[in-house]
This record gives C-alpha cells, structure tokens and sequence, in this order.
C-alpha cells in the first residue's frame, strides 16, 4: 500500500481559457492533506484531473504520479484498473453519484467484482461488511434499497463504502459532507476521519469549509483562482498565513466564532471585492484585485516559493517580531 | 399501484373522448349513403328505408351510442352495399398492415439502436458526425417516395422483390414476406433516422450524468460504465418515442400501402372514406386510436418495470 | 465543435431561403405556367425546351416544382400558426390556473395527442373535401399539444422560482408575470419547435397530397406530383425524383435549421431574463 501522489505543472483548460494553473503538490503514504478553496477555485476540477475524470470539454495538463507510475499518460482502461483500487474519490452530490435504477448493494458489489477475484458469496458477504462499517444502520436492507430510498447522509455513506472497498491508498473527498445537513456533517466527517485512520490511506481532503480542516489534516493547500497560492502545516498556517488571501479567509471564519472580531458596526470583515468568474481573473497575481497589499510588481506571477512553508506572494505577511 | 390505475382510467377516458370525436367529425360527412345505394330512381320512402336499415335515421347521439354499444359487445356491424362484416374485413387487411408495421419497427430498432449509441459515443468525433448526418437525411426522405425509389432500384432494375402486391400469409409465408420487405424498408428508413437521433440524444444525456462518472470513479472504462449503467437510463425517453413512433408507423403505413398496391388498412379506409362507408371509417379509425392509447399504456408500464422510482407511491 | 454546428445550421438557412426564395419568385415568373398544358410535350425527358421534363399532362416539371414551393412554405407556416395559436394561450391557461381547469386541460390534450396527425387529417378531407387549409388545420390542431406542454412545463417552472415569487410579492398579477418573464423563456423552445413542425408539416402534406387528400388539382404540390408520377414510373422515374427530391431538401433545410436553434439555446446558456 506504498503510494505517493505527486502532482507536478497540472493544469485544466476550457479551450484557450486556463482554469488551473500549474498546480504542484505532493501527497505522502498516509498522509492527511487539505485542500481550501471558494467556489470556482479550481480545487474540484484538480482532484478530476488527478483521477483523470474531467468533462470532454476540459482538457487537462501537467504530470500525475501515483507510485512514480505516470497517470496521465495511461489509457482509460489502464486508468480503470488503478481507479477505485488505489485512488478513490467520494463527490460532493450524493443525490445524483448513484445510479436511480440499480440496488445500492450491486452497486458497492460491483467496485469488488472490477478489482479482486471473489466468488459471489465473498463479495456479497463483503458488501454487508462494508454498509456496516459505514455506520449504516440494517445494512442488508440497505443493500437492497434504491438510491431514492435512501437519504442524501445515507447515500453519503454508500458512497464511502463504495471508495473505501479495495482499501485504496489514496481516498480524495470533494466536499463530501457540504450537501448534506448540519446535523449529519459532524458524524459523516467522524466516520471519515476514522476510516482512514484504520486503513492508513493517505486523504485529499477538498472543501471550503477551513474548521473542517483543522484537525483534520496535517498540511494544507490554500487555492484561489486556479492557484496554489499558500501550502504548509496547517497549525502554523492558521496560526500565521503568509497569503493575504488566506489570512482574510480565516478572519472572516473566526469571526463567525468570536463577537470580539466584528467591525465597528457588527459587520462581518469579508475580503473586499468578489471572487471573478472562470477566465476572468487578472494577469500576474490571481488575488492582486483584491488585495490591499497590491502593487506594481503583483502584474507577473509570484512563484510558490518556500520549503516546508510554500507561498506564492509578492509581499508575504511577516511575521510579528 | 396508483399509478397503474390511474393510468388505465386515462387510457379508458381517451378512449371515450376520441371516440367522440372522431364520430362527431365524420357525423358532418356530407353525402347521403342510402341516397347513393338508393340511386337516382329511388322514391323518398325507399331511401328513407334504406337510411332506417343502415341505421342512419335518428339524431347524431342516438347514432353515437348505438354504434358505441354495439362496438362494446364487439359486433363491428356490417358494410352498407356488399352487406360484408366488417370485423372479417379488418380481420383479412390487418394481417397486411400489422406485419408491416411490425417488421418495420423491428428494421428500425435494429438499425438505430446500435447507430444512436455510435453517434453519441463518437460525438466528437468522424463517426459520430457522419451517422448524424445521415440520420437528417433519413428523416427528410418522405417514406413513400423512399418507397416509389426503392421499387424502381429493388424491383424493376435488380428484381430482387415484388414491386407490388401481396401473397396471403396462408398460400406462401415466405412471399408474403418477400412482399412486405421493400415497404417495411421504406418505412423503416425514415423511422431508423428518427429513432437513431432520439437514441443518441438519449445517451449524450446519460453520458453527462453524475452516476456515470462514480462508475469511472470504481475503475469501469467509459463504455463499460456507458453498457451497465448509462443504457437502462437511456432506454426511458427512447421507450417513449418508440410508442409514439408505432402510431406514426401505422399511418405511414397507409400511405405506403398505397405505393405497392397492398391490400390493407390504408387502403380500405381510403375506400370507405370515398364510398362514405360511415361505419367503416369509423371502426378502422376507432382501431387505429385504440391501437395508439394501447401502445401508450404499455409504454408506461414498461416505465414502472424499468424505473424503481414509480414504484413507490408519489405525491 | 461549434465550428460544425455552425455549419450544419448555415447550410439548413441557405435550404430554407433557397425555399423561400423559389416561392417569391415563382410569384412573378415561372418558365412555364405550371398548370398550362403542352399537348406534344406530355412526358418529355429532360430538355433545353424542359429542362426537368414534363410530366403526363404536359405540365413543365421545373415550373411546378418552383410554383410547387409556396404550396410547401404556406403548409408549414399554417400548421406552426394553429398550433402556436392555440397551443401556448393553453398551456398557459393550464399553467396559471391550476387545479380542475389546469388538469382539464392537459387531459384533453392527452386525448388529441392520441390521434395521429395525418389520420386527423385524413379525416378532416373526407368530411370537408380535400384542400390545403383544411389539411394544415388538422395539422396544426393536431400539434396543440405539444406546444401547449411546452408553454405549461415553461410557465409552471417560471412561476415557481424566487424570482417570480418576489414578482408577486410585489403586486405583479401572475399574467402580467407570465407575459414578462415565461414568454421570452419559453419562446426560443417555441421557435425550435416552430422549425420541427414546419418539416413535420411538409412531409405531411405531401403524403396527403399523395393520397388525393390535400392540395386538390390544378394547384402545384410537390406531393401531389408525386402521385401523379406513379402511373408513368417504368417509363419516367425522373418525374418521381424532382418532386420528392425538393421534399427532401426543404424538410432537412428546416431540421438543420431547428438544430442549429436548439443548440445555439442550450439551457445552460439560458439566462432568466429580467
């Protein structure tokens, strides 16, 4: 179960329009990493072209490794057998990942039959394992229920089931508990975090959501606009973000928690300006429209630059003496 | 459940509404039937005889439910001059018409199914534009012009099959199928370029689903995820149009009919029509709309064997 | 990909004005008089004097053939009217009133989605006599349906969004919403229906007119030319060929057309006008 993901100059396009720009980051065996960004960051489409699902209409750039075997240059069926045995990803949208017309339990059943060699009593025996590892409760009624029977949190769950079933070595969660109730995040993340906690894969954790992260995962990737612009231990990087844009994200998140941090008129501090759509953020520096620290120098590109601690700014936040 | 008997309320409902209607459009049919039989010599007491015989006396209700009931005990009543049963009549041309039109769907399902999924799968691509474009042309052909080219090419430069004309079933099967072939062609092409752009509208919409990608998720190739997940999804709006296109294909039928000089349906409602045998008209219609509303109901059945979702109960 | 498209849908206007512009000009001037007989010419090959020949009464094919496309363009834009006409005020009827009436409504639309269109029509010439309007009334009436669905479908997803919510709110009467806000909505679907109709309604007539049931003589009908073709077909299959061949063209012109227009107003472009 050694496998390390590295992703070196990944890139997704809409034509001439760059989505994702030369994303560059590494995931270590069982390591736990988070990845923070709005709506319309490009943080989704980064973990598709990882498991090499874009939409027909993108294309995708830039090397994946998994195990130093290049993903992106293998076929799709080459792609299928790696796909759900060593990398597996769980969706946003539970409502819609599961096909309407089959039983959820053939559906679990059939991640076995693609990748081990099981008699159908084994498999089956399997599927009732893993609906009961996911918490569900009856897991064989479960198995036999349609996705329309089952609730958004249940189905959250299958799809769990679903990715962890070949014990993959790595698991990518996109916002796996954003569509879901309030009251049922905190037990999906707990069953998340324990999971892969007993199988040791490493985690891509993606979401917008920087309480989610904290605690959860060892480092974090911070991106905007397509752009990795801060990377590091995700303590030190909430205690001191070097971004800007960072550090607005995680004062407009703690003033969700704490009245102290209110402007003068009870107003919650948010980064001023909104977030452009695809194609439309500015040359140079990604975040230099709205950023009260912008100069001249912000039109090129600030590399990610750093070691441990990674940030791609002209004018980084020091810090305190 | 509900649904089920919901569903056959509107299918017996239709049923009596379009029964109305069309009794009431061919009610306004001008020209007297038992005039016409009668002759020019006839006096007004043997016309109106003739108009009591025929059942063409009394008000359009009246007429209405006596031809309502009698259909309901089966009795499809008798033509007015050859004094034929019209049930042994329908009986000898359905055995024309309903082969054709069947043949003629299995040619079609046959053609587009595997050529609706290349399209979409190669949407991108050569393939997939070459067979949308064929399609186009297929849907723009009149069928029985198809028909009338088919006969010049089939049968009178090659003489592979009969340019017109029909064996019964009892003296020669295999000629009667020889004879039915070019017209189930001819209906078949343009039916296959329809069902063909409906098939690959079908799949580019599943292609695009969430399901399909959680597929590719657990290591299936894209046609293999396509194959077990994508195609019983695609099979609900194609099943849709495939009911609606075997009513189209009846009346297609008709005109093709015409074309090669079979004996069936077509023909022998263009005939009533023209010698104004009312009852005639109206049992070969009234068949031919219950035949459509049949269709339909089996249709969305078959949507509650394929699709789970209506099993249970819906608000 | 769009590159393509845009083909496909150029090539489905330049057939469609191509229609349009034979009919025009079939107006002034035509080689012959399509109805006026050449005695000597009857059944004459292809020609200088004829260049598509002439059929068995002496008639200039080239002349019925152009004459013949107003027939066409007259056909489609009689059905889409009746159809439109009555169609869209009934789906939205059934979409703004709801309950009893709503459901009426749509019933009965079952009822005349049941009927095929050319039996309707078929029908129709037995009761009135064979003619080109009554043919595209059936037509027509006999689509009601489908724009009727469409209107409702669009309508009932319209009002039930925030944004006609808070029209109302305000004090906006629900017509007065449905004018603003469905109408643009729902009209480019309309349109694209509009073309598919048109196809629909050509091929239509000229199976009608094959079977003697619509355009009556003396009147130019490609169908209708179609028919008359049969009997001399071993001796002349052009005759056959011309006619059936400008069906053809104006029927994939309109569906190209209709493609084009559904693809350029894919839903995800879609913006809720305000």
């Amino acid at each position: 179960m050694i496998a390390g993901l590295e992703l070196t100059g990944v890139g997704v396009t809409a034509g001439p329009t760059a989505i994702v720009h030369d994303v560059s980051f590494s995931l270590a065996p069982g390591e736990r990493v988070g990845l923070i960004g709005e709506s319309g960051s490009g943080k989704s489409l980064t973990a598709l072209a990882i498991m090499g699902l874009l939409p027909e209409e993108l294309s995708g750039r830039g090397t994946v490794r998994l195990d130093g075997r290049d993903l992106t240059t293998m076929s799709d069926r080459q792609l299928g057998a790696l796909r759900g045995d060593r990398l597996a990803m769980v969706f946003q949208e539970p409502m819609t990942a599961l096909n309407p017309l089959m039983r959820v339990g053939r559906q679990v059943a059939e991640a076995l039959r693609r990748h081990r060699d099981l008699s159908r009593a084994e498999v089956a025996a399997r599927v009732g394992q893993l609906l009961a590892r996911v918490e569900l409760p009856d897991p064989a009624a479960a198995g036999r229920a349609y996705p329309h029977q089952l609730s958004g949190g249940q189905r959250q769950r299958v799809m769990l089931a679903m990715a962890l079933a070949c014990d993959p070595a790595v698991l990518i969660c996109d916002e796996p508990t954003t569509a879901l109730d309030v009251t049922v995040q905190a037990r999906m993340l707990a069953l998340i975090d324990r999971l892969v906690a007993e199988e040791g894969s490493a985690l891509l954790f993606i979401t917008h959501d920087l309480a989610v992260v904290s605690g959860r995962c060892e480092r974090v990737l911070v991106m905007y606009g397509g752009h990795i612009v801060e990377a590091g231990p995700t303590a030190a990087v909430f205690a001191l973000p070097r971004h800007p844009y960072t550090a607005g994200l995680l004062q407009a998140s703690a003033a969700t928690t704490d009245p102290s941090l209110l402007d003068g008129r009870g107003r919650l501090p948010t980064i001023p300006g909104t977030v452009p759509a695809a194609g439309h953020f500015p040359s140079g520096c990604v975040f230099r429209t709205r950023c009260q620290r912008a100069t001249d120098v912000c039109e090129t590109v600030p590399p990610l630059a750093g070691a441990a601690r990674q940030v791609a700014c002209w004018h980084p936040i020091e810090a305190p003496p | 459940m509900v649904f089920l008997l919901k569903r056959i309320g509107i299918f017996a409902l239709t049923l009596v509404l379009a029964s109305i209607a069309v009794f009431a459009v061919l009610a306004v049919l001008p020209g007297d039937p038992a005039q016409v039989a009668a002759g020019t010599q006839a006096t007004p007491e043997q016309v109106a005889a003739l108009r009591q015989e025929y059942g063409l006396d009394g008000s359009v209700p009246e007429r209405y439910f006596s031809w309502l009931g009698d259909l309901a005990t089966g009795d499809l009543g008798t033509t007015f001059v050859s004094k034929r049963s019209i049930a042994d009549e329908i009986g000898t041309r359905l055995q024309v018409t309903l082969p054709l039109a069947l043949m003629a769907m299995v040619l079609a399902v046959a053609v587009a199914l595997p050529l609706g999924v290349l399209a979409a799968v190669g949407h991108r691509r050569v393939s997939g534009t070459v067979v949308s474009g064929v399609s186009q042309l297929g849907i723009a052909v009149p069928a029985f012009w198809a028909g009338l080219m088919l006969i010049t090419l089939g049968a009178v430069r090659w003489g592979w099959l009969p340019a017109g004309g029909f064996t019964p079933w009892g003296d020669d099967w295999w000629e009667a199928v020889r004879s039915l072939l070019l017209p189930a062609i001819s209906l078949a092409i343009v039916q296959a370029a329809i069902l063909t752009r409906y098939v690959r509208s079908a799949v580019l919409e599943v292609m695009r689903e969430d399901f399909i990608r959680t597929a590719r998720a657990k290591g299936l190739t894209r046609l293999t995820a396509l194959r077990r997940h994508g195609l019983r999804n695609a099979a609900i709006p194609v099943v849709t149009v495939l009911g609606l296109q075997l009513t189209a294909l009846l009346v297609g039928a008709v005109v093709v009919e015409n074309v090669f000089t079979l004996p069936g349906l077509g023909k022998q409602l263009l005939d009533g029509i023209n010698s104004r045998e009312i009852v005639l008209v109206l049992d070969i219609v009234m068949l031919l709309v219950f035949v459509a509303l049949v269709v339909n109901l089996l249709v969305d059945l078959l949507y509650l064997a394929i699709d789970p979702r209506l099993r249970t109960a819906r608000r | 990909m769009r590159g393509r498209l845009g083909l496909a849908t150029a090539a489905g206007g330049v057939l469609v004005g191509l229609v349009v512009v034979t009919a025009a000009v079939s107006w002034f001037w035509t080689p012959y008089d399509p109805t006026a007989i050449d005695a000597r010419g009857r059944l004459a090959p292809m020609s200088w004097a004829h260049p598509l020949g002439a059929d068995r009464f002496g008639h200039d094919v080239l002349s019925q053939i152009m004459a013949g496309a107003r027939v066409t363009l007259l056909v489609g834009i009689l059905a889409v009217a009746v159809a439109a006409v009555i169609g869209v005020p009934l789906g939205a009827l059934a979409a703004l009133r709801g309950g009893w009436v709503g459901e009426g409504v749509m019933r009965v639309n079952d009822v005349v989605f049941a009927f095929p269109a050319v039996l309707m029509a078929i029908m129709l010439a037995a009761a009135y006599g064979a003619s080109t309007v009554t043919a595209m009334l059936a037509i027509g009436i006999a689509n009601v349906p489908v724009f009727a669905r469409l209107t409702r479908a669009e309508a009932l997803r319209v009002l039930s969004t925030e944004y006609a919510l808070a029209a109302r709110g305000a004090g906006r009467r629900r017509v007065g919403v449905f004018l603003r806000h469905v109408l643009p909505n729902v009209a480019p679907v309309l349109v694209v229906q509009g073309t598919v109709l048109f196809a629909l309604a050509i091929l239509a007539e000229a199976a009608l007119s094959y079977l003697g049931l619509g355009t009556p003589s003396p009147t130019p009908s490609w169908g209708r030319s179609l028919q008359e073709s049969q009997t001399f077909f071993g001796q002349r299959p052009t005759l056959a060929l011309f006619p059936g061949l400008a069906i053809a063209v104006s029927v994939l012109g309109f569906n190209l057309l209709g493609d084009g227009l559904r693809d350029a107003l894919d839903p995800k472009l879609r913006v809720l006008r305000a």
